[in-house]
């Protein structure tokens, strides 16, 4: 493989760059009032609840440096839980408790801290060191989701999460996110995450990247990551479809963990979804959005309807047809 | 709840990027070509400042002293005079081919001091193209007769090609010979007078020559004093030979000062006069001396010296900024905040590269570990964003004991806002290190010192100061190409290394 690809071959294949991504489509369609809808988790829950989308319940907010006193209060009936800030972004500050033992929680990540511990991170929350421009910020505790076993085998000590990029309301691209050793149990591809293309029309599983390299089986556990189908596929792309209603962005990406007695609950929205979803599927992004561009999705429709747009749109098997349709 | 979803259509770029390239590219055409400012800078010519100081003692009554201070010659300019005294007035007299500052005091009582200070600029485009007259040389018939021996003995001996007036000059100076003594006769072997028979006899040789006195500007010190010098023109040049110091020179090695007679102070009601000279190169700001004398057309060039000083700063960040531009939209650094690596260079200025790169990662690393510390100790957010802080300042206040207490010399020159984004880097650099991994973390630091490095290559650049200084309407062209980039929807460098493999058809 050569150092570099030029550029025309990557416009070929409708690879979107970041200028791309940035002026035409996050400039164009995500206006910057609704932001706060993605951005601020907290938001995101209300708005999700009231539009009847599930959601990992929300147990409690902490607002104030002075209701940390009363943590162990708010804990007292937890055994597993979720602590994270509210404007939090890629995963960072969250705190994943798996149970609790003597006085002691044990962390996904193979940690064990004092109820002192999370105090100090709760307060660290509060005060914005992981909040964008480190404003002061709140933290919620929530539902712990609990992994389905399904995806056992292909991920590691965490919760795998499926990132569907919506544009204008269509879901055009997905990826399942599965977390590694590397990554401390995240789900962040940034962290070291495998991510792993799935096919639109089917929920299929594809191939895989890992730190832009592509992979075929699970760094930690050696299991093969293509064939996997996601089950309740459909459910998954009207969730993602009716993000669009609920932010009022026109390109976001909608990240969905599957419970095992809940089944699929949104987890949060991002303004800015990232472009590795691309060498997951080992596709462009750029190609997809011309073509619901050029589709001109009805502004007051369904959301099933869209997804199942999107389902004729870029099933894989159709492929060569439509690319010449169009 | 339903959002609404609302498409904003941009303004046209054509308009504002259409104005700003032709008022800007419009203007340095016609001040470039029209008016003939040239497009780099003219080789700097070396200034220095000279100072007199006159010290003496009075007696109650009125008291007036008469300095013999440099002309303003072709090739020498004296600009920037200033006379301080106590109470005294201060006027200057040209008069005998001299020109003199006059001082007046109508009561003085016990120790005076006078101060005269100005800069010399040298002008070294200054040719003179005809060929100088050739004066009568004043020697008796003895010094005669013993000149154009010495001359004949000298040239004789000659190797081919050497010069004869380095010759005579060092027989003059030092040399031994019988028509030696006799050119000297019984006078004393003064500086003078060795100038002024050297004078002679290279005009007795046929050699046009002139005798001056002056400051010499090869030597830098206070308590220097007055050289006597002696202008030759040889093999279509002059040359210019110190008598005290025994070298040679080009005209422009020294400035003269009076007429190479009588005495420099004169007074009336003083006693005790001393004088003591002084002598130091001097870097003038602005570009005024830069520049021929017609094309100061830029408004800013007729601001004040030290407006220019701070301008001629400022003026070079938008260049920086498109710098900074080009590397994330075309190339893909990533780097801790957009323009902290413009704040670095513009503190790289004040240290110079190597040193800067060299104490800013100190910095960062020592600070780096006193932030894990403090980690560790459970502190609120805001008091360990200033324990870091102070921190930061620790190590620049010991860094700089240490230099000094090694003499060396670049230290720091510590401007006040690198510190405050010293410890913004070394916070978002532990988040990241914590969050991400050690890799990503540095591997930001590096790029952002990378790109800092470039910035500064921007700032100290001489042509484009220049450019920026001179030419301000680039601003204008600057300001077009931002908004040019700002519509570039290409790919990053990064973005082709990033995405190769799917260039490549797959099944």
């Amino acid at each position: 493989m050569s150092l570099i690809a030029s550029p025309q071959a990557l416009a070929r294949k409708g690879i979107l760059s970041m200028n791309r991504r940035n002026l035409t489509y996050i400039q164009r369609f995500n206006s910057r009032e609704n932001y706060p809808k993605a951005d601020d988790k907290l938001l995101t829950k209300q708005l999700a609840t009231a539009a009847g989308i599930a959601v990992p319940s929300l147990y409690r907010v902490v607002e104030t440096v002075g209701e940390l006193k009363a943590l162990d209060t708010y804990l007292r009936d937890l055994d597993d839980f979720v602590i994270k800030p509210a404007h939090g972004s890629g995963g960072d500050g969250v705190v994943v408790v798996l149970e609790r033992r003597d006085g002691a929680f044990h962390r996904a990540n193979g940690q064990t801290v004092s109820i002192r511990e999370l105090k100090h991170h709760t307060a660290n929350i509060l005060h914005g060191l992981f909040s964008l421009g480190g404003q002061p910020d709140r933290a919620l505790i929530e539902y712990r989701v609990q992994f389905d076993p399904l995806f056992e085998k292909i991920t590691y000590r965490g919760v795998p999460d499926v990132r569907i990029i919506v544009f204008l309301g269509v879901p055009v691209m997905a990826m399942l996110r599965l977390p590694t050793k590397a990554s401390n149990g995240r789900a962040n591809l940034h962290q070291g995450a495998v991510g792993v293309g799935i096919d639109i029309a089917t929920g299929v599983t594809r191939f895989g990247v890992c730190r832009d390299q592509p992979v075929d089986v699970h760094p930690d556990t050696g299991s093969p990551i293509a064939g996997v189908q996601v089950p309740q596929w459909d459910r998954l792309l009207e969730i993602a479809a009716s993000c669009y209603e609920l932010s009022g962005l026109g390109y976001l990406g909608a990240d969905i963990v599957f419970d095992s007695t809940l089944g699929p609950l949104m987890l949060e929205l991002n303004a800015r979804p990232g472009l590795a979803i691309q060498i997951a599927n080992r596709l462009g992004l750029d190609q997809r959005l011309g073509q619901v561009l050029r589709a001109k999705p009805e502004p007051g429709q369904e959301p099933a309807k869209r997804a199942l747009l999107a389902k004729r749109l870029f099933d894989a098997e159709a492929q060569p047809a439509a690319a010449a349709e169009n | 709840m339903r959002s609404r979803v609302t498409v904003k259509q941009p303004l046209s770029i054509i308009v504002p990027v259409a104005i700003l390239l032709m008022s800007g590219i419009g203007l340095f055409y016609y001040r470039a070509v029209k008016l003939g400012v040239p497009l780099v800078p003219l080789t700097a010519p070396q200034s220095w400042k000279i100072g007199a100081t006159v010290v003496f003692d009075t007696s109650g009554s009125s008291s007036s002293v008469s300095l013999v201070i440099p002309k303003t010659t072709a090739r020498m300019q004296i600009v920037n005079e200033r006379f301080a005294s106590d109470g005294f007035s201060v006027a200057t007299v040209e008069e005998g081919g001299l020109r003199r500052a006059a001082w007046y005091k109508r009561q003085a009582q016990g120790e005076q001091r006078l101060y005269y200070e100005a800069v010399v600029r040298r002008d070294d485009d200054v040719t003179r193209t005809r060929k100088p007259r050739l004066r009568t040389f004043e020697l008796s018939d003895v010094e005669t007769r013993a000149g154009r021996r010495l001359i004949r003995d000298l040239s004789a001996n000659l190797p081919k090609g050497a010069s004869l007036a380095d010759a005579l000059a060092t027989e003059i100076r030092e040399g031994e010979s019988a028509s030696r003594s006799t050119l000297f006769g019984s006078s004393k072997e003064s500086e003078r007078r060795v100038a002024e028979l050297l004078e002679n006899l290279f005009l007795l040789a046929k050699l046009p020559a002139r005798m001056h006195r002056g400051l010499s500007l090869s030597e830098s010190d206070r308590g220097v004093g007055l050289h006597y010098f002696v202008e030759v023109y040889e093999g279509d040049r002059w040359r210019v030979f110190d008598v005290s110091t025994g070298t040679w020179g080009s005209p422009g090695s020294y400035v003269r000062w009076g007429n190479g007679a009588g005495k420099l102070i004169s007074g009336r009601g003083i006693r005790n006069e001393s004088l003591v000279l002084s002598v130091t190169p001097f870097e003038e700001e602005g570009f005024q001396s830069h520049l021929p004398e017609h094309a100061s057309l830029s408004p800013v060039l007729s601001l004040p010296l030290e407006s220019q000083a701070v301008l001629r700063v400022l003026m070079i960040i938008p260049f920086a900024a498109l710098l900074v531009v080009f590397l994330r939209c075309f190339v893909g650094f990533q780097t801790f905040g957009t323009f902290m690596p413009i704040l670095i260079a513009l503190a790289f200025r004040e240290t110079h590269l190597v040193n800067g790169v060299l104490l800013f990662s100190t910095i960062v690393a020592c600070a780096l570990l006193a932030r894990r510390y403090f980690a560790r100790l459970q502190l609120l957010l805001v008091p360990r964003l200033a324990a870091t802080l102070t921190v930061v300042i620790i190590i620049i206040v010991g860094i700089s004991v240490v230099t000094h207490a090694y003499d060396i010399e670049r230290g720091l020159s510590v401007a006040l806002f690198p510190m405050v984004i010293l410890t913004m880097v070394v916070e978002r650099m532990s988040l990241l290190w914590e969050e991400v991994g050690a890799i990503a973390a540095v591997k930001q630091g590096v790029a952002s010192l990378l790109v800092a490095a470039l910035a500064y290559s921007v700032f100290v650049s001489p042509e484009i100061q220049y450019l920026a200084f001179v030419f301000p309407e680039s601003l204008l062209v600057i300001l077009a190409l931002c908004i040019l980039t700002g519509r570039y929807t290409g790919y990053r460098l990064s973005e082709l290394r990033r995405f190769r493999a799917l260039a490549v058809s797959r099944p």
